[in-house]
């Protein structure tokens, strides 16, 4: 197999393992102002940027790696996540129901970026690099990721609203999606194929809950799921 | 044998095709119960290879069946038979009610049949990627179902079974990544280190700490799909909302796939971690029952109680593999069946009962057994089975598990019996007074009781009954070799 | 006098006579691009001038800490001048004073000063800026503090000229996330510290909304003048340091000659007038924030160095 080559086209000191690098922290970055932030079109414009970037970094390791099916989900990623996915939500959830401000935040901004730091931190602290014996990347890459993967779970818990917590969960997919493509680079094609075909179709239905939620409760600002309680 | 593999999910599948068509209720319910028996009668046929011809394997680990796959293929194909045969009166009563409009009809039947075709066929495959793949896809069916009813509190417990879900059955991704990059010492091609008998064969060569971390979030992932505590918050407004024959699909046959991945997983895992493995499902499985158990005091919704109980049952489960040992497994597998066909027929007869006193609050029930004498007493015997009480299968099940347990540390054994009593005197009474009493003030609708209703529920409870006293030989061998396949 | 001492002496020169041209020029090019007229560039001497001439008036109820509070800020502010990297690369003959986290305790020790004397006079206004500062300060320290870190953590030591070497001699080092993130922290830390947008408006004369302004209302004369001196060479040292530790520390002179001081001021113009060109555009486009949101603002500024520090440890070269 190709992969001790690999290994060290894929290191921290080469272009590729910088851009990697780089391109990890703009997500979490993007990760930790969709956390800080109060506005839908803010949230969705986080995501779109966070999706942009991460089919940025699938196309520098599938081109460091010579894998041609990472081009192609390099390409599925921009048009589904950076493109499809923010537009849908836009159109078919923000300007219908005239949503701007998200009010249903259990804590408040600065205790969630806080909470959000600590959880990078402890990403950081739990991802070792001796874990990692055979790490195919840029070393930072799999601590970043998971602490994309925890933010977008800390969003899901915090909000309240429906949107914001469907947001959260597309943030973690987008962690753990940088963890596949540079973890495990040689991950079968199909079976990513497939991953991405779960993921539309999730969005899809929920976006469609979303949407009968906001009718149903016909309230102005969000759905507040307060009908099933215990 | 492939085109019998290929039709065990095919034939339930071929069911979404028919809101195509202009079949009203009756038809779409009757082209359900067709797909279903056949799907059952396959997977019997491929069982019945599976048990002469040994495992059976083809594209590449992608279609794998041995005699594990086949069990739980029987058991979900069973469940998918008596849903099914439910749906006819249930979709013939909602039509004639006004219950449900014609769209939601067919949504109905599109989402029922893809439920139970793409369960059945994440069974089949050895690839554990395509395994999460379909896992998820059956989920997100099933989401359409919980929220089939369209009110608002359909769509919120809808909204959290797909959050939920999805969130937890991320985490279960993450732990199929890490699996396969524990796999990565061994020297195999990328499609063959996702596949459960490479993995198995090698299972000692594993990365210790991937590996570990990959089991660990595997329990964590597929543990909320199958609704171990504390992943379980999705459940009990998930089976309480949908429509009673979904509930009994979620409850009995979801479940269970969610649980047979854990199975892979833990067969994979314990040659390199040993005890760990066990002590994982130990720790999950404990408090999965005690939850279950401590939420099932309370009165209110009938449906949610018996949500509560299957987040009990999968813990006992889950503590029985955790006890592990031929005994151990031997006691999750048999009790998978029988909570299966247990479970089937309570949630059926919750239907009954929810059409006829249009309520799912089960303080407003009672009289059950005055107003529906088949209903009623089936309500209560489901209820005793489900229990554990002789002379049912679970009895069986749970002693075996119990056995289990006084093998290892005799003190975990008895925390097991405490809770399952105080299990049984919460939900025992929430249904002894649903079933006895006089029947309450507001008038159910007094209608005959249909033989094509009662059908499913009266097998349900003859299969418990006779497994309860004597395992067929053909089913102790399967279980066995099932047993066999994974250690 | 050998050459260090006269590019010592040189530095300091530049940063005294310089600080008031930075800042007229930045007042002028926000004016064009406001579409005013403005203010020459060579205005705050001619206020210096004026108000070095004019007597001043001090309150009764002020103390000698009024008194002194100018000559403190302005003396501190001379010393961190002597100990960064202003025109030259080496560290000249008292840059041991001090390295950076020292050189923060001196600009805070300054920033003291003047809060204090504003509350001498007991004026409300000088207490509300007082206040308003110090609030400011504590959030902005910590930040400050980790963003040195950051680039310590690229130089392995505190030395503001070991660091600049760290950055000018590795391609690498420069695109690394840990020094990006703790240039776009400190850049946040230079418009949080010298009162521009978003924090404050700096040609804003409504003393309610005040932030460092009003802890100066009470003085005139000559301690305005020199607090006044004194704050615009607190903008051009923080700016310096910016450009030539973070954004271009290429261009210094080697501190052999006079002449490669006279090149560094030179290259030194040329930086100025990329961050000045970059607080102008900030300040005309985006509004003042409200007050308790200027948390959230140096809050992120401490979440880009902190995520800036913790990237260095799991980046391995």
């Amino acid at each position: 197999m190709s992969l001790p080559l690999a290994a060290e086209s894929l290191s921290a000191a080469s272009t590729s393992g910088a851009l990697l690098d780089l391109s990890a922290v703009v997500m979490l970055l993007a990760a930790f102002a969709c956390l800080g932030s109060k506005l839908f079109d803010r949230y969705v414009a986080y995501y779109a940027l966070q999706s942009i970037v991460l089919s940025f970094a699938a196309g520098v390791v599938a081109f460091a790696l010579h894998q041609p099916d990472l081009w192609a989900l390099a390409v599925l990623t921009f048009l589904i996540k950076g493109v499809a996915i923010p537009f849908a939500t836009r159109r078919f959830l923000l300007d219908r129901l005239e949503l701007h401000r998200d009010v249903a935040i259990s804590t408040g901004l600065s205790t969630s970026l806080i909470i959000g730091a600590f959880l990078t931190a402890f990403a950081y602290l739990a991802i070792r690099p001796h874990t990692l014996p055979h790490a195919l990347v840029a070393s930072a890459v799999v601590p970043l990721s998971t602490a994309i993967i925890l933010l977008g779970g800390l969003t899901m818990v915090v909000r309240r609203h429906t949107i914001a917590q469907l947001i959260g969960w597309l943030i973690l997919e987008n962690g753990v999606f940088l963890g596949a493509i540079t973890l495990t680079a040689t991950f079968p094609f199909i079976v990513e194929a497939g991953i991405f075909l779960d993921l539309v179709a999730a969005v899809l239905i929920m976006i469609t809950f979303v949407s009968g939620l906001a009718h149903r409760l016909a309230t102005a600002t969000a759905p507040e799921l307060r009908e099933l309680r215990h | 044998m492939t085109t019998l593999v290929v039709l065990v999910p095919v034939l339930p599948l071929l069911g979404a095709l028919a809101p195509l068509t202009p079949l009203r209720a009756r038809g779409l319910g009757l082209v359900l119960a067709a797909g279903g028996l056949g799907g059952f009668a396959c997977a019997v046929a491929a069982a019945v290879h599976v048990a002469g011809h040994g495992t059976f394997e083809t594209g590449s680990g992608f279609i794998y069946v041995d005699s594990l796959s086949s069990f739980f293929m029987l058991t979900v194909a069973l469940v998918v038979v008596l849903a099914s045969v439910g749906s006819i009166a249930y979709l013939r009563h909602e039509e004639q009610h006004d219950g449900l409009n014609l769209l939601q009809l067919r949504l109905y039947a599109a989402g029922f049949a893809l439920f139970g075709g793409l369960m059945l066929a994440s069974l089949e495959t050895g690839n554990l990627g395509l395994l999460w793949v379909l896992i998820e896809a059956s989920t997100l069916a099933s989401a359409v179902l919980v929220g089939l009813e369209g009110k608002a509190s359909s769509l919120e417990a809808a909204w959290k079974y797909i959050i939920v879900s999805s969130f937890g059955v991320t985490m279960a991704l993450v732990a199929t990544l890490f699996l396969y990059y524990a796999s990565s010492p061994l020297a195999l091609s990328p499609n063959q280190r996702l596949t459960w008998p490479a993995l198995f064969l090698h299972a000692g060569a594993l990365q210790h700490d991937s590996l570990r971390l990959a089991f660990l979030l595997g329990v964590i992932g597929y543990g909320t799909k199958v609704g171990l505590a504390p992943m379980h918050t999705w459940l009990p407004d998930a089976h309480s909302e949908a429509p009673s024959p979904a509930s009994a699909m979620l409850s009995a046959a979801l479940l269970n796939t969610g649980m047979y991945a854990i199975v892979r997983f833990q067969a994979v895992a314990t040659p390199e971690l040993g005890r760990y493995t066990n002590h994982v499902l130990l720790v999950f499985g404990f408090a999965s029952i005690a939850i279950g158990a401590l939420f099932m005091v309370r009165r209110g919704n009938f449906k949610r109680l018996f949500a509560y109980s299957s987040v009990e049952h999968m813990g006992i489960i889950s503590v029985a593999l955790g006890f592990g040992g031929v005994l151990g497994v031997y006691g999750a597998l048999l009790h998978t069946l029988n909570h299966a066909i247990g479970k089937s027929v309570l949630f059926l007869t919750s239907g009954e009962v929810v059409q006829r006193w249009r309520t799912r609050d089960a303080g407003r029930v009672a009289g059950v057994l005055t107003r529906a004498p088949l209903v009623g007493g089936i309500l209560l015997l489901g209820s005793l089975a489900i229990l554990g009480s002789p002379p049912f299968g679970l009895f069986l099940s749970e002693f075996t598990i119990v056995r289990a347990g006084f093998r290892g540390s005799s003190w975990l054994a008895f925390l097991l019996l405490a809770l399952l009593v105080l299990a049984f005197v919460g939900f025992a009474r929430t249904t002894a007074d649903m079933a006895t009493g006089e029947p309450a003030p507001v008038d159910a609708n007094a209608e005959r009781q249909s033989v094509v209703a009662a059908l499913p529920l009266v097998a349900g409870l003859a299969a418990l009954l006779l497994l309860g006293v004597w395992i067929p030989g053909g089913l102790n061998s399967l279980i066995m070799h099932s047993i066999g396949a994974i250690t | 006098m050998s050459t260090g001492d006269g590019l010592q002496i040189l530095q300091s020169a530049v940063v005294l006579v310089l600080a008031p041209l930075y800042a007229g020029v930045l007042t002028r090019a926000e004016a064009i691009v406001q579409s005013k007229r403005g203010p020459g560039v060579l205005q705050p001497y001619w206020d210096l001038a004026k108000l070095l001439r004019k007597g001043s008036t001090v309150s009764e109820h002020a103390s000698w800490i009024f008194r002194g509070a100018p000559f403190v800020a302005f003396a501190c502010y001379l010393t961190v001048s002597t100990i960064v990297p202003i025109v030259t690369d080496e560290p000249l003959p008292l840059a041991f004073l001090a390295d950076l986290i020292g050189g923060a305790f001196v600009l805070a020790l300054a920033s003291f000063a003047v809060s204090l004397a504003a509350l001498d006079t007991a004026s409300p206004y000088g207490g509300l800026g007082s206040s308003r500062t110090t609030w400011l300060g504590s959030l902005a320290e910590p930040a400050l503090i980790l963003v040195f870190f950051t680039v310590a953590a690229l130089s392995q030591s505190d030395n503001p000229y070991l660091e600049n070497h760290a950055i000018a001699h590795s391609g690498a080092a420069y695109v690394l996330p840990t020094h990006l993130l703790g240039a776009v922290a400190f850049f946040m830390l230079v418009l949080a510290e010298n009162g521009r947008i978003p924090i404050d408006n700096p040609s804003g004369t409504i003393e309610i909304s005040m932030i460092e302004e009003s802890r100066v209302l009470e003085y005139s004369g000559r301690e305005y003048a020199l607090v006044k001196w004194a704050s615009w060479m607190k903008l051009f040292l923080l700016s310096a340091i910016f450009m030539n530790v973070f954004v271009i520390p290429w261009g210094l002179g080697h501190a052999d000659t006079i002449a490669g001081g006279f090149l560094g001021l030179a290259t030194l113009l040329g930086k100025l007038a990329v961050c000045g060109l970059a607080i102008v555009v900030i300040d005309s486009s985006f509004a003042k924030l409200r007050f308790f949101r200027i948390a959230e603002f140096l809050g992120a500024s401490f979440l880009l160095a902190l995520i800036g520090i913790a990237t260095s440890y799991v980046i391995r070269k």
